[in-house]
């Protein structure tokens, strides 16, 4: 598409009327002044083709014979009138000067799309309604996961709810329709469907019937079904191996639901009827159930809560130790609202992200502010001409107000468009932890919120060159020679120190982040996670009808670290459940159960099941005692291996070793054999917490999960293939799942720091670049000004490096009140980032400092090109121009 | 000066511009780009639409004709300014005249360098 057929498309629009009389005409001249332009350079060029087709836009001016009926139109439209006028005024003078309309525009774009960016993350995380019917009313049963006997109780016993669901997840393995892979299942109860307004897209839903103990049925998800059957109707009715049993698919679950985060993490392959009759769910020891429930019309929270609260002192005095705690305070459910439930981890963190980007939009106002005020300076000269062949004050206000909306409105342009870029990458590199983050969209709100707030920044900034010009002495300013604005000097001032504040603010916060991220990755893990190859398997499920006993399990883990240790690269193998950076962060998932000692103090630590050669393939050094062997499963008392905080906790100034504990309701025997001193399981950031360890072929062939970590001594991954076939030879339709290197698992639990910390990396640097620009601009400025001063300084003998570091000093100034205020800021603001450091303190001086020292460079760069121009000027030059 | 050239006045600056170059002698479009470039010290820069915009109204006024003197192969309409044309030219340049001579007398003009002139007396 050469340029003369696309100004030939935008005539034909834009300009109907010379392209029907003088199309050709326009059409050879615009070819011929294109040559000319090209002749002349690349600048030229471009500054002919966005006049040529900027003008386009213009309205033409109104011939006078015409004027004087114009005056018989109305005030409003003399108003509109006016304002079409400044428009046009606008873009012709923005036009007539691409390079600083293009600058200011690339300005705001930028500091309008990241606010965007932000606000529609915001939204759709934390201020859109949930997809759900009657999205207020939605409650959730908080501290952890509940037992299937409360759930029944609940159900039966709350009359402040309409509904009530549960949802037991977890992950199993499918058999049928291609090769064995582990799902994640989500077992839910009967209400549940309803309760969040889901249905299937095909087939049937989940009916009474199929709640019955031999209904063996499922519902599929939509991904599941076209990754797996490719989208294929006739899978319905169709039978699969799920955990073990046979069940029939009869329908597809719609693809816009998306469950709430705490039904696993919103991702679920298979939805199967929950049944309460099962025996784990009949047990009161064990919790598995997140519960949900619709509040009952006319009952409030606190009502509800009140109810639920009386039925557990009720539970409770049945089942006193299950319910009640050491101190014979009862163990309560905190009803919370479904969003608040969902968002309450994050909200700090998006408010954060706000916060930054605010101040990056600020930063980007001040910056522009002033540019323009710089530029409207020079124009001084032009109003106070216009002024005195008679526009009113009013009216050069007006107009410069214009322009400063223009010039906010086609940056909310580029930033909308910018916004959207944004929203992409935001979306590709977050850590995964906001809820609903995938259904970030560019929509009509978030369109009004950049329109508002491009408006509202072209006000802000465009107030200052108006209100200025509204004091324009027309006489003085043409009478006197040089330009020089008086008030002004201090207004520019005042807007370097603010951006320079302002920048050092968004420096400290992201210096503070990147040093938690580096102080979390100087933490030492307790074990050496390089070389390290770990899988999951789930043979079998819970209960009594798994097709794997606890004898087959523990069969399965020894021949599997046979086979396995046998295979060229791989030191040693070990498996168990729970372990290391499985489950990272807040969510954790493990067993914990109560131990006591011959004192009759309790803890209630971590129980981790693992086999033989645990901490030597894990290279977890044992600080005391020895580690457990295969054999310790058959002694009575158990050998267990002990975490040295938990050991001091039970056992203070006592040698641990040889000591004994009661493990659990059973009140199994344990014997202290070795302690391991710091093995971080939950994360880097997470303390060690209490943690035993007990061997798994005594302990944990009941769970149907297992964890297998290979040591090697070649490249991990390329083991897999290997693996997987060991295991198939083993068992042909159990798959392994969850592949990863340990040292790509402590990578992934850094994630959200990682992109946290990138991201305020990013708006500081994006700051310090329109601060350096706003310094470098007011200080040309600032020289510009003086050319009389500094020549007559040069005149009676003042030496370069004088000038030079008078324009320094004057910059250092400006800056040095804007780190004061910033630093200022900085303290009062740290706060608000408690929550999201780690390791190092939010008001850091350390950081302050150096974000200081950054800021104060910058500025002496900025001040530099001026300052060298300062210290050339010609003297002579000057003074002639008297 | 005669009567409809003073509805004409006072002229836009582009069409003042426009004037002045087809007063010196008929051009097509470019030429009158080119010509109105030159007059203006390159601060006047012309478009395609609006210069034919301006011709058209021009013309629709009877300040300018179109002609279709042939400039050897060229297919290009030629402009030729009109006797209205040049009147109302001529009282343009009277009203500016009076203009600055106001401007001078406020002490707003200060005598002017660039073109090598002395600063004028008033006449």
């Amino acid at each position: 598409m050469s340029w003369r057929r696309l100004y030939d498309r935008a005539l034909r629009l834009a300009a109907r009327d010379v392209w029907t009389s003088h199309r050709a005409d326009a059409l050879d001249l615009f070819d011929d002044l294109y040559r000319d332009a090209r002749r002349r350079g690349r600048r030229a060029t471009t500054r002919f083709l966005a006049r040529s087709f900027l003008r386009l836009l213009e309205r033409p001016p109104r011939p006078a014979a015409r004027r004087i009926s114009a005056s018989r139109h109305s005030p409003e439209s003399a108003h509109m009138t006016n304002l079409l006028r400044d428009v046009h005024l606008t873009l012709r003078g923005l036009s007539q000067r691409p390079a600083f309309a293009v600058t200011i525009v690339a300005i705001l774009a930028v500091g309008i799309g990241a606010t965007t960016t932000i606000w529609s993350v915001v939204d759709a995380v934390l201020l859109r309604r949930l997809p759900y019917p009657e999205a207020e009313r939605l409650v959730y049963f908080d501290e952890g996961s509940h037992r299937g006997p409360d759930f029944s109780e609940w159900r039966e016993g709350l009359g402040s709810f309409a509904a009530l669901a549960a949802a037991w997840s977890g992950s199993v393995d499918l058999v049928g329709g291609g090769t064995p892979e582990q799902v994640q299942v989500a077992r839910v109860s009967p209400a549940f469907f309803d309760l969040f307004g889901a249905g299937t897209a095909l087939g049937r839903e989940l009916e009474e019937a199929d709640f019955a103990a031999d209904a063996a049925v499922a519902i599929i998800d939509h991904r599941l079904w076209q990754r797996r059957w490719g989208a294929d109707p006739s899978v319905l009715g169709r039978q699969v191996r799920l955990d073990g049993r046979p069940t029939t698919i009869v329908g597809i679950v719609d693809p816009d639901f998306d469950p709430p985060p705490a039904v696993h993490g919103s991702k679920v392959d298979v939805w199967v009827p929950l049944r309460l009759q099962h025996g784990v769910l009949q047990d009161r020891r064990v919790h598995v159930l997140t519960v949900f429930g619709r509040l009952a019309p006319g009952v409030d929270l606190t009502a509800a809560q009140g109810e639920v609260d009386a039925l557990r002192e009720r539970q409770a005095e049945a089942h006193p130790e299950i319910y009640r705690g050491d101190d014979g305070t009862v163990h309560r459910v905190p009803l919370v609202p479904l969003r608040d439930s969902m968002v309450n981890e994050v909200r700090e963190l998006l408010a954060m992200l706000l916060g930054a980007v605010g101040l990056l939009l600020a930063i980007a106002c001040v910056d522009v502010a002033i540019l323009l005020l710089a530029r409207g300076t020079q124009r001084r000269r032009e109003m106070a001409l216009r002024g005195a062949l008679g526009a009113s004050r009013l009216r050069l206000s007006a107009q410069l107000l214009t322009e400063s909306l223009v010039l906010g409105l086609l940056g909310g342009v580029g930033g909308w468009g910018l916004a959207h870029l944004g929203v992409q990458l935001f979306t590709r590199f977050q850590p995964g932890d906001l809820p609903r983050i995938d259904t970030v969209a560019i929509d009509l709100r978030v369109l009004a919120f950049c329109l508002a707030i491009s408006l509202a920044t072209g006000i802000v900034f465009g107030l200052l060159p108006a209100l200025q010009s509204a004091r324009v002495d027309a006489s003085s300013t043409l009478k006197d020679g040089s330009s020089a604005a008086p008030g002004r000097g201090r207004i520019r001032g005042a807007l370097v120190v603010a951006e320079v504040a302002l920048a050092l603010t968004l420096l400290m916060g992201a210096g503070v982040l990147m040093r938690s991220l580096v102080a979390m990755l100087r933490v030492e893990p307790g074990f050496d996670t390089g070389g390290l190859l770990t899988f999951s398997l789930t043979p079998g499920s819970w209960g009594e009808d798994s097709t794997y006993s606890k004898e087959q399990r523990i069969r399965l883990v020894d021949e599997l670290r046979r086979e396995l240790a046998a295979l060229p690269g791989v030191e040693s193998v070990t498996a168990g459940w729970g372990l290391p950076f499985v489950y990272t962060g807040g969510n954790r998932c493990c067993w914990q159960a109560n131990v006591l000692n011959d004192e009759g103090k309790e803890l209630i630590p971590a129980i981790h099941p693992v086999a033989e050669d645990y901490f030597a393939t894990l290279r977890a050094p044992l600080v005391a005692g020895r580690a457990l062997t295969r054999r310790d499963a058959e002694r009575t008392p158990t050998p267990a291996v002990l975490e040295r905080g938990t050991a001091e906790a039970l056992f203070a100034d006592r040698s641990p070793l040889g000591q004994e504990l009661l493990l659990g309701s059973k009140k199994d025997r344990l014997v202290v054999v070795g302690l391991v001193d710091g093995v971080h399981h939950w994360g880097l950031a997470q303390e060690v917490g209490e943690a035993v360890y007990v061997p798994y072929e005594r302990f944990g062939g009941g769970l149907p999960g297992i964890q297998v970590a290979v040591r090697t001594s070649v490249d991990p991954l390329s083991l897999v293939p290997a693996a997987r076939e060991l295991v198939a030879t083993l068992d042909p339709e159990l798959p392994i799942d969850e592949v990863a290197t340990m040292e790509n698992r402590v990578g992934r639990s850094l994630a959200a720091p990682r992109f946290l910390s990138g991201l305020l990396a990013a708006f500081a640097a994006a700051a310090l670049f329109l601060a350096v620009g706003g310094i470098y601009s007011s200080m040309s400025y600032w020289v510009s000004q003086r050319r009389r001063e500094l020549g007559i300084r040069v005149a009676v003998g003042a030496l370069r490096r004088d000038l030079v570091s008078l324009v320094v000093r004057h910059g250092l100034l400006l800056a040095g009140l804007g780190l004061a205020v910033g630093a200022a800021l900085a303290l009062a603001g740290g706060r608000w980032l408690e929550s999201l450091v780690w390791g190092v303190s939010p008001t850091d001086p350390a950081t302050l400092a150096a974000a200081m020292a950054v800021l104060a460079a910058a500025a002496v760069l900025a001040c530099l090109a001026p300052a060298v121009r300062a210290a050339h000027v010609d003297p002579v030059k000057v003074l002639r121009a008297e | 000066m005669p009567a409809d050239a003073d509805a004409f006045l006072p002229l836009a600056p582009r069409d003042l511009l426009i004037l002045l170059a087809l007063a010196a002698e008929d051009r097509h479009g470019y030429a009158v780009v080119q010509a109105v470039e030159a007059e203006s010290d390159g601060r006047v820069l012309l478009d395609p639409a609006n210069l034919y915009r301006a011709l058209k109204r021009l013309g629709r006024d009877g300040l300018v004709t179109e002609t279709d003197a042939a400039h050897g192969s060229d297919r290009r309409r030629v402009y030729r300014i009109t006797g209205l044309g040049r009147d109302v030219l001529r009282g343009e340049t009277v009203r500016l005249e009076r203009l600055t001579a106001t401007a001078r007398e406020l002490g707003l003009l200060p005598a002017s360098r660039r073109d090598g002139r002395r600063p004028e007396t008033a006449s």
